[in-house]
């Protein structure tokens, strides 16, 4: 605050306040030569003036002059960087006809869950990890009817073709019936929409052949696709032909065609194989030949990229990128360095809206007689096989392991069984409770053995002894007869294609050798539209070849397990080896390693 | 001649404390795919700017420095800039093509439009927009002061959608943004651009730290400007 006075007027200096005229160093204090002099009165409490009076008057303002003080601080500055993307690469394609994705409003929802396209690790220039941070989310695309689909897709199928689209090799192991047929398709569509691709080779099993034409036909329906077949004229004509951006030949016919596809300068932008678990043995010449087809990309589908060993997975690596793993790796190193190659879903991580799957193993001791018969049975088995010795065969074994398992299912003397017991406990609930179960038998022997304890529940019988014009009408009288509250279904007949989800309970009678075999058939319950949790009681009899069995493939799972952990929880793994079936007798294979 | 096609600018800035503030922008196509994009290198101010600037800093960075030089950067044409700072607003009167502000809380932020309203060729004259292009759809609403009287002065910001994200614009800009909206049908979210930016920042910025991977780069097509 400044103050001017008219006259003469002592110096204020109150309280806190300091004349600073009196000797203080920070006092503004000009005496003149007339003996005038200006004084500021500092607060030191607020460092600021607080007062100023002069003491002479009149003030000649002529005396004071301006002074400025410099500050250098230099201007605010930065740099640029950037890059221009061609626009070439942002073609969209076409509206297929009657496609169920209209343009829409999409609801704001959060940055993380929008269907990104995320560069692999692999590509490590700014500029093209950019390119694909920077395009629109795949959802936001599919929202405002720019990517077009005959059906919605689900929002794990957008994820899988965000995650191939940028890849130059990668693994699709999605679970069996999730989609991975429509996922690649629909990102081949894509690349070769936006210039990325121009010739794709699709490699399946022959049978397969005719579905990926088909699925074309409705995922990408303005894409020229041709299956390589006839003669070898006819199918060289088609291998060199560039009017057809995409190819399907089978994996028998490469070995045909090996001159043509090797050596006559063919060039793919992307090659990719169905149930690539073919070529997971390196030395084998359908490997050798897939390996050497000369390609840009190469992608890999597959719901069982692991089988037997993590050294399935080295296989086919060999085809995405050759020596990237290595056999003998340690799991965890082959899990942490594959990561960002593979994807992997399966129906309970992407299915929001289905019940739970419950397991319930029945760990079960045998019955006195049926234990007295598989002892008896095993010890002179194995003696029978050790006396084979260099005659001694898998089939031998194989065939002790199937007379021990039916001991375990019934003793064939009295029929005693203490699964059909607790069967038939655990039946008395379900039907109480106006639920229906399902029952897996290996043996159709087995399940006709089952039907007169299980009486008053109405069983059906679903199996290959069943003529096909019949089972039409048991499936339906089993969905819809109050009475039938049990059906019993053997493996081969009734694990694929049938839609029961309508049953809350499913019984393993047995154990089948392979666990997608026992997933495939527990799916039949545990499918989309499933009402209730889906319980699965597998049986088992304790200390028998069936704990074995369980013991090699519960080690199979967990070695899945530890290849995809962060994939989600495996379905199914593969079936025994060879040696691992010796292995279930402490037997040694003939010309093989002993497996303890 | 034929006209050339809109492009739609994108521009938003990261402030962090430790690295400072980056800005980007991003061009696109009247689809939403990318034409451009433009990064700066972190800016950080020092406590001598803090303290001359004051509370203009954060202005003085978002529009002086950070967004006049990725504008200049900026190989192609921009037909109008988005931005999500109301700071950026004041870029605009350096600018010939409009700018116009992502207010998602559609609060007020008029005094930005106020300073930066005019048109930039009438800034001086205080015209006033045709009366017809008062119908244009897109509107959503228009600013208070416009409501209570049809002789009230002309508001200097509006609300527009963008593809369906609400933007303020300045009135004098109307028609122009107008036209330009008209044209983007294919464009599927007008807010979300700004999410691919923050990502491409942060991708940049861990860039600088990541550890070089192991396997060789693969060329892809994109070329550096």
């Amino acid at each position: 605050m400044w103050n001017r006075q008219s006259g003469p007027t002592p110096n204020r200096v109150t309280g806190s306040q300091t004349s600073l005229r009196s000797g203080y160093p920070n006092a503004i204090d000009k005496p003149s030569d007339s003996g005038r002099s200006l004084t500021a009165v500092l607060d030191p409490a607020i460092s600021g003036v607080l007062d100023l009076t002069t003491d002479v008057m009149p003030l000649d303002f002529e005396d004071l002059q301006a002074k400025s003080l410099p500050i250098r601080v230099s201007p605010i500055k930065t740099t640029a960087n950037g890059f221009v993307f061609p626009e070439s690469k942002q073609t969209l394609p076409p509206k297929i006809p009657n496609a169920a994705s209209k343009p829409q409003k999409r609801p704001s929802i959060d940055p993380s869950k929008r269907h990104r396209i995320q560069p692999p690790k692999d590509i490590v220039k700014l500029q093209d990890r950019l390119y694909y941070l920077l395009q629109p989310p795949l959802d936001l695309l599919v929202g405002s009817g720019q990517l077009n689909f005959p059906f919605d897709p689900f929002p794990y199928q957008l994820d899988g073709i965000a995650f191939l689209f940028p890849r130059y090799a990668a693994v699709l192991a999605d679970e069996m019936g999730l989609g991975k047929t429509m996922q690649a398709i629909s990102t081949i569509r894509l690349l070769l929409c936006s210039g990325e691709v121009r010739s794709v080779l699709l490699v399946c099993p022959k049978p397969l052949v005719t579905n990926w034409l088909r699925e074309f036909s409705v995922w990408a329906p303005e894409i020229p696709i041709a299956a390589i077949e006839g003669n070898a004229a006819k199918r060289e004509f088609q291998w060199k032909s560039p009017e057809i951006p995409v190819k399907v030949a089978n994996y028998e016919l490469l070995m045909r065609d090996k001159e043509t596809v090797l050596d006559s300068g063919l060039h793919f932008d992307l090659v990719t194989l169905d149930e690539a678990q073919r070529i997971k043995n390196r030395n084998s010449t359908t490997s050798e030949i897939i390996r050497a087809i000369p390609r840009t990309r190469s992608w890999a589908l597959t719901g069982t990229p692991v089988e037997n060993s993590p050294d399935d997975l080295v296989g086919i690596f060999d085809y995405l990128s050759p020596g990237y793993l290595k056999t003998g790796m340690p799991m965890a190193e082959m899990a942490n360095a594959s990561r960002d190659y593979i994807i992997r879903r399966t129906k309970d991580m992407v299915m929001d809206d289905m019940p739970p799957k419950l397991y319930r193993d029945a760990e079960l001791d045998l019955t006195p007689e049926q234990w007295a018969t598989y002892q008896s049975a095993e010890s002179e088995g194995v003696i029978q096989l050790e006396e084979l010795d260099q005659e001694l065969t898998i089939q031998h074994v194989f065939e002790l392991v199937l007379r021990l398992k039916q001991i375990c299912n019934f003793d064939p003397a009295t029929g005693s069984s203490i699964k059909l017991e607790r069967l038939v406990a655990d039946m008395e609930e379900v039907a109480a409770s106006g639920k229906k179960a399902i029952v897996f038998s290996q043996w159709v022997h087995s399940i006709h053995k089952m039907l007169p304890a299980l009486k008053r529940f109405g069983p059906l019988e679903y199996h290959g002894k069943v003529p096909h014009r019949k089972r039409d009408s048991i499936i339906d009288q089993f969905k819809h007869d109050p009475n039938c509250s049990v059906i019993l279904m053997s493996y081969g007949a009734g694990s694929v294609g049938l839609n029961l989800q309508f049953c809350e309970y499913v019984f393993l009678f047995d154990r089948w050798w392979n666990p997608a075999i026992e997933d495939q058939a527990i799916n039949r319950a545990h499918r989309i539209g499933a009402k209730g949790a889906v319980t699965v009681t597998r049986m088992l009899a304790m200390n028998t070849i069936e704990q074995r069995i369980a013991t090699v493939l519960d080690q199979k799972r967990e070695m899945f397990d530890t290849l995809f952990s962060d994939q989600g929880g495996p379905t199914s793994g593969g079936g025994l080896t060879r040696d691992e079936i010796f292995g279930l007798f402490d037997l040694r294979a003939p010309g093989g390693k002993k497996v303890a | 001649m034929a006209k050339a096609a809109e492009t739609l600018g994108y521009y938003t800035v990261i402030e962090d404390q430790d690295t400072g503030w980056t800005g980007g922008l991003l061009l696109l196509n009247q689809a939403g795919r990318p034409l451009e994009f433009q990064c700066t290198l972190p800016v950080r101010p020092s406590r001598a700017h803090e303290i001359l600037f004051g509370a203009t800093l954060r202005e003085h960075v978002i529009s002086e420095v950070i967004g006049k030089l990725l504008i200049d950067r900026c190989r192609n044409p921009i037909s109008m800039l988005c931005c999500d700072m109301h700071e950026a607003v004041a870029l605009s009167k350096d600018c010939s093509f409009p700018v116009i502000f992502h207010d998602e809380s559609q609060q007020e932020h008029d005094e930005a439009f106020e300073r930066f309203s005019k048109p930039r060729n009438e800034r001086s004259t205080n015209n006033r927009e045709p009366s017809s292009s008062h119908s244009l759809p897109s509107l959503l609403h228009r600013h208070r002061s416009d409501a209570s009287s049809s002789h009230a002065p002309e508001p200097s910001s509006l609300m527009i959608e963008v593809s369906g994200a609400p933007f303020r614009i300045a009135s004098s800009d109307r028609v122009k943004v107008e036209s330009i909206v008209a044209g983007l049908g294919d464009l599927p979210d007008g807010a979300e651009p700004f999410e691919r930016i923050r990502e491409a920042i942060k991708e940049a910025q861990s860039q600088i730290s990541r550890a070089a991977t192991s396997r060789p780069a693969t060329s892809r097509p994109a070329s550096a400007a």
